[in-house]
């Protein structure tokens, strides 16, 4: 299937300009090229500007509450493993109302994507301080600039050995379709955080901002299965910003360790009553 | 008729819970019906903790009375329960049996309770001593010689209780089982083997001796309890042992079976007493019954995990306690808006923030009716036994699925955590339909299904996504029949009015009220959940008395039983709910429902649970 087929017939409801627009030409690009059907894909995102991402792509989509994008790709992955899953949200979404799920899916590796559109400020609320806000940025809410440092949520996966850690940049499309092609291809749990511009309400960290900033790890001779090293990469942040695959771990995914899932859920109703008959034994 | 009470006391940690099991089973396999109802602290290692164990030849429904023995682990056990002791009641407690020389001399408090040691050969049913016999007996000890180890000083002391239920015959007899196969004793004999296994030859032996050492213990001193020895006596053993016989479970168990009988294949939660049991029961269940549990890292990831797996297609539960709920509140609304079914099981306990966690209350039925925001259809049920709700939780996976809203099974540390003798479960009356009619979508357009479509029920078909050709679209913002996100008012309000107007016929779809001996009577006792047993047995207690009184229970609350309620209570002289809350919560949404009020109140909010013989002196009071 062509890009445009994976193009949903909803109006989009973004500012003229915004960074969404390449990411989703990146997601069309790679959902075409890895060659999936938009029926065998399951999106799923909570509330943000980002979240509305999966709207204007063909694709089984679940939006549901802001912050609890990563529980219902859980339920979704465990109850149906046979589907494709990609978690899609922004900063707010997946660092701050969801922070506790990100640390635990982190460490659950259920074999899904997730994509996190970062523009380090809050834009469907209308330009309040988020997680990866920098210290010292002036918003609605931090008159006198961010008390708090930013988060590197990166930094954060190197640690808790995530399967997969990359940075993409929406106005690098063709990369980071290339990025979330190897995420999906990757067996395990994925984050690829794509920095984002927001032309409304972000204009410290604009479009240029990152442009004159980013650069390209696969140039640089990374070696992603080098945990320390990727640590480094995954804390770099100012002058320099690396873009690409930050990390690649050898860890097994939930569900090669769980057995196969497949398998234990295979059960019928017409099962139950010879189940019953069993279980109920033991309490005699 | 027998209806009496053993007790097990201790700290946490002598073994209480365990050995109360093992003797609500072996007098369950020796024909008698049990209630056992744990009083426990929250903790691990110390403090106090006791379990009694309510023993009758017809079933029983509520938390036993006073006790007619006790095995006290400790000494504190001792103090703490003498008062809750029967006159002529039997005290087997931790420690060394004064000699009998020195009775008559002793002044300590020991000693004087020893004094009323007596043969019971020496006395008859109307000469009771004031206080409870106290048989001392070296438990730890004699763990410690037999078994090795002073943590099997609880099957020392099972011994020795249920040396109290043979008879009182000759040594030499007494010894032996008269009767091998029905007596109690032999059945705790084969319990431990079974138990044990296991664990090896070793430790199998070890627990044997130890039980036939405890019992020796109150056998040479030729000490019997009337009430138990009847216990011995009435055995009627394997008539109810084998494929047809009585099970032994608590509530939690019960909900747990409901859950696996109507097919559930994805349980997410958190641990949170009193409803952990279900997780864990469910956890060691998975591969042989084919579900996946995932302890979820809080209570708001567990619904919506749950939430994730519905939508994916899989019955989907989770289990929490009131805090918790209040965690997966946003949740639940979530799951009304996107019209998925989830099955969310809420045991109650007292108090808000933590309250009283090990503790039983009926506080949340105003708030579980209307927790989240705005308006939408759901499901509460509130089962008063282990049985009900064993059927009660395949009737909220079954309607749940059929009407695509949240069920909530309303339980509490009463129900949840006491131990029930149930006949049997009735799986011909469990259902698990398919909740999915993929056949009908087979060669249909593409692209043509839609998830909201507008229907006569309000009800509109599902797809797991993943079908061929078609997408699922689930929100939790306002959408079209499409699935498409909306603000325009008209498809508001009709997106709105076709989930509510599921109401009429979930209404429809529930069992009426329970009413007990029958429907109308001059006073009218109302309830819900686990308040059944102590008001059922209220109610005999008074009519034994000749007082016109029947009781209401309500299992099936949410939608709330309109005309069925008001026509049940019209013919009643008085109306009188009883509740475990301080407000009167089921008054209150009786006469939102009906317009009915209650004549009074009974209310209960100590974090323990009603007593029949209280309850009937205050029902009479009121009457």
């Amino acid at each position: 299937m062509a890009p445009r087929d994976f193009e949903s017939n909803d109006p989009i409801a973004w500012c003229p300009g915004c960074g969404n627009f390449g990411i989703r030409e990146a997601m069309k690009l790679a959902l075409s090229e890895i060659g999936l059907k938009p029926e065998q894909t399951c999106f799923v995102s909570g509330i943000g500007q980002a979240a509305k991402a999966p709207h204007y792509i063909r694709c089984n989509l679940f939006n549901g509450l802001h912050g609890r994008t990563l529980p219902v790709a859980t339920g979704v992955k465990l109850a149906n493993p046979e589907l494709v899953v990609f978690a899609e949200g922004g900063d707010g979404d997946g660092y701050a109302e969801g922070g506790n799920h990100f640390l635990h899916a982190l460490r659950r590796n259920l074999d899904m994507t997730y994509l996190v559109h970062d523009n380090q400020i809050y834009g469907l609320t209308k330009g309040q301080t988020s997680p990866t806000s920098e210290a010292g940025m002036r918003t609605r809410t931090t008159p006198c600039g961010a008390i708090e440092p930013a988060y590197r949520p990166l930094a954060l996966a190197v640690m808790m050995d995530a399967g997969f850690v990359a940075r993409g940049f929406c106005a690098r499309s063709r990369q980071l379709a290339d990025l979330i092609k190897q995420a999906v291809e990757h067996r395990g749990f994925s984050l690829v955080e794509i920095l984002q511009n927001c032309v409304s309400f972000n204009h410290v960290n604009t479009a240029k901002w990152y442009s004159h900033r980013v650069y390209d790890l696969a140039e640089e001779n990374h070696d992603p299965a080098d945990r320390d090293k990727a640590y480094g990469r995954a804390l770099e942040w100012g002058d320099r910003i690396p873009l690409g695959v930050i990390y690649r771990s050898g860890r097994k995914s939930y569900d090669q360790l769980a057995g196969d899932m497949t398998e234990s859920r295979s059960g019928d109703s017409d099962r139950v009553p010879e189940l019953l008959d069993k279980l109920l034994a033991g309490f005699r | 008729m027998t209806d009496i009470t053993l007790a097990i006391a201790g700290q946490a940690g002598q073994g209480v819970d365990t050995a109360s099991e093992l003797l609500a089973r072996t007098l369950v396999r020796s024909g008698y019906h049990i209630f056992s109802y744990p009083n426990v602290m929250s903790r691990i290692r110390g403090g106090h903790n006791f379990t009694a164990v309510r023993v009758s030849d017809r079933q029983v429904y509520s938390t036993p009375g006073k006790f007619n023995a006790l095995l006290a682990m400790d000494e504190l056990s001792v103090r703490e329960h003498r008062a809750d002791m029967v006159e002529g009641g039997t005290m087997i407690a931790e420690g060394r049996m004064p000699s009998i020389e020195h009775h008559g001399q002793s002044s300590n408090d020991e000693a004087r309770m020893t004094i009323e040691t007596r043969n019971s050969n020496d006395r008859g049913r109307g000469e009771r001593a004031d206080r409870p016999t106290i048989l001392r007996v070296p438990m730890a000890e004699i763990a410690g010689k037999h078994g090795g180890s002073k943590t099997m000083a609880n099957v020392v002391g099972l011994g020795a209780l249920l040396a109290l239920t043979e008879s009182g015959d000759s040594p030499r007899s007494r010894g032996r089982d008269r009767n091998p196969v029905q007596s109690p004793f032999s059945k705790l004999r084969n319990l431990l083997k079974e138990r044990f296994a296991s664990k090896g030859e070793e430790v199998v032996r070890q627990n044997l001796a130890c039980l036939k050492a405890g019992a020796d213990h109150i056998r040479e001193r030729r000490v019997t309890n009337v009430e138990c020895r009847m216990l011995g006596q009435s055995a009627t053993g394997n008539r109810q042992s084998g494929k047809r016989g009585r099970l032994l479970l608590t509530g939690n168990h019960a909900i747990a079976l409901g859950a696996l009988a109507s097919g559930v294949r994805f349980h997410a939660g958190y641990p949170m007493s009193p409803s952990t049991p279900i997780m864990e029961y469910l956890a060691a269940k998975q591969a042989e019954a084919g579900l996946v549990m995932e302890q979820a890292e809080d209570e708001i990831a567990a619904i919506i995990m749950v939430i994730g797996a519905a939508y994916a297609g899989a019955r989907a539960m989770t289990a929490t306690s009131g805090g918790g709920f209040s965690l997966m509140v946003e949740g639940l609304g979530m799951a009304a808006m996107a019209e998925l079914p989830v099955v969310v099981v809420l045991a109650m306990r007292a108090g808000p923030a933590t309250g009283f966690p090990t503790r039983t209350e009926q506080g949340e039925l105003l708030f579980v009716t209307s927790a989240s925001q705005d308006e939408f259809p759901r499901f509460v049920f509130a089962p008063g036994t282990a049985e009900e709700a064993f059927c009660a939780t395949n009737r909220a996976f079954e309607l749940a699925a059929r009407f695509q809203v949240p069920a909530v099974v309303l339980s509490d540390q009463l129900l949840s955590d006491s131990l029930w003798t149930v006949p049997s479960f009735n799986l011909a009356r469990t259902r698990v339909s398919s909740d999915f009619d993929e056949s009908a979508w087979q060669g249909r357009p593409a692209n043509s299904y839609r998830r909201y479509a507008i229907t006569a029920s309000g009800v509109s078909p599902r797809l797991r996504p993943g079908f061929r050709g078609q997408l699922v679209r689930s929100l939790g913002s306002e959408h079209d029949e499409d699935g498409f996100q909306t603000e325009d008012k008209a498809v508001r309000v009709k997106m709105h009015e076709k989930r509510m107007s599921k109401l009429e016929a979930m209404a429809g779809a529930m069992e009426a009220p329970t009413c007990y001996p029958e429907e109308t009577a001059d006073v009218a006792v109302v309830c819900f959940g686990s308040t059944y047993g102590a008001a059922r047995e209220a109610v005999d207690i008074l009519r034994s008395e000749r007082v016109s009184v029947a009781m209401v229970h309500l299992c099936d609350l949410i939608p709330f039983p309109r005309e069925r309620m008001t026509a049940l209570l019209a013919p009643a002289r008085k109306v009188i709910t009883v509740e475990g809350n301080s407000t009167g919560q089921l008054a209150a949404l009786l006469r939102r429902e009906t317009g009915i009020k209650a004549d009074a109140q009974v209310l209960k909010y100590d974090g323990r649970p009603f007593e029949a013989a209280s309850l009937a002196e205050e029902i009479r009071r009121k009457c």
